[in-house]
């Protein structure tokens, strides 16, 4: 089991269904119904996935009674995203240290060549 | 949940366009003295490196960070192909070599493999990077797909801009 909250949102996201569920809450909200749609699976299935989503504080659902709409919740997603963008990021600066390096050595060939 | 992705792999993809000719940057990428003076994040430099450029071969490298954080990484190279194509395997390690978990918090798959290919674009290069995890487990392969920004279309440019992390 996981024991800290960020294995809990790796958890979450290991399963297709549920990622599946993410992207579609991207687009907005949407009530339990709207979200088994487009799976073949039973609305208590989906409400399953609702939860362990929700425990690993990637969804929020309202609390008015009868249609608890869910919503995607992006500070949850924080976490993971970081990594990729750390990642990212660190090819980038590199990307920009390798321009301004060929900049240089062309530059001090060019001078080269010249004298 | 033995099925994480259907169909293809998930893949990291950047890149950049260098203005530079295509043999000039393959050897800024494979040869030490030059390697060392580019790669690294904003601020690093690289510190101890040994650069065995064959298949099989590794880059093991110390990174020193600005805030005095001390890093280690290497690649392991699967595939040389000059100019225009190195395939490698990246990820953190320690100091005897060995890959090894990342040093940064976040769950991070200990290895990347990763296909860097060059293309001359009539006196400058195209360069193309992509990565996805190797031998990760379920969890971390399916946050590294899950991750990709586009997956959530809208969503990454807020998730772009949640770059505050890193200085914490």
């Amino acid at each position: 089991m996981p024991t800290d909250q960020l294995s809990e949102t790796f958890q979450a996201l290991a399963d297709p269904t549920r990622r599946a569920i993410l992207a579609r809450l991207a687009r907005g909200e949407a009530s339990v119904s709207e979200l088994s749609e487009p799976f073949d699976m039973s609305l208590p299935a989906v409400s399953k996935h609702l939860k362990v989503l929700e425990r690993a504080g990637l969804i929020e659902r309202g609390r008015q009674a009868q249609w608890r709409p869910c919503r995607l919740n992006g500070a949850g997603l924080k976490p993971a995203f970081d990594w990729v963008e750390e990642y990212r990021r660190f090819w980038e600066q590199s990307f920009d240290r390798l321009e301004a390096y060929l900049e240089e050595i062309q530059n001090k060939d060019a001078s080269d060549e010249q004298h | 949940m033995n099925s994480t992705s259907a169909g293809a792999n998930p893949v990291f993809k950047t890149g950049h366009r260098a203005k530079a000719p295509r043999d000039l940057v393959w050897r800024v990428w494979t040869e030490a003295e030059h390697l060392v003076r580019w790669w690294g994040a904003t601020g690093c430099t690289v510190g101890k490196c040994e650069l065995d450029l064959r298949v099989d071969g590794t880059f093991h490298y110390q990174l020193m960070f600005p805030n005095g954080m001390e890093v280690w990484g290497k690649f392991v190279f699967r595939e040389i192909t000059a100019p225009d194509r190195l395939v490698f395997l990246n990820g953190f390690s320690n100091p005897e070599g060995e890959f090894a978990a990342s040093p940064f918090p976040g769950d991070w798959p200990r290895q990347m493999l990763t296909v860097v290919t060059f293309k001359d674009q009539g006196g400058e290069t195209e360069i193309s990077l992509t990565s996805e995890p190797f031998n990760a487990t379920e969890a971390q392969q399916a946050t590294f797909e899950a991750t990709i920004p586009s997956m959530f279309g809208g969503w990454a440019g807020t998730f772009a801009r949640l770059d505050d992390y890193l200085k914490q």
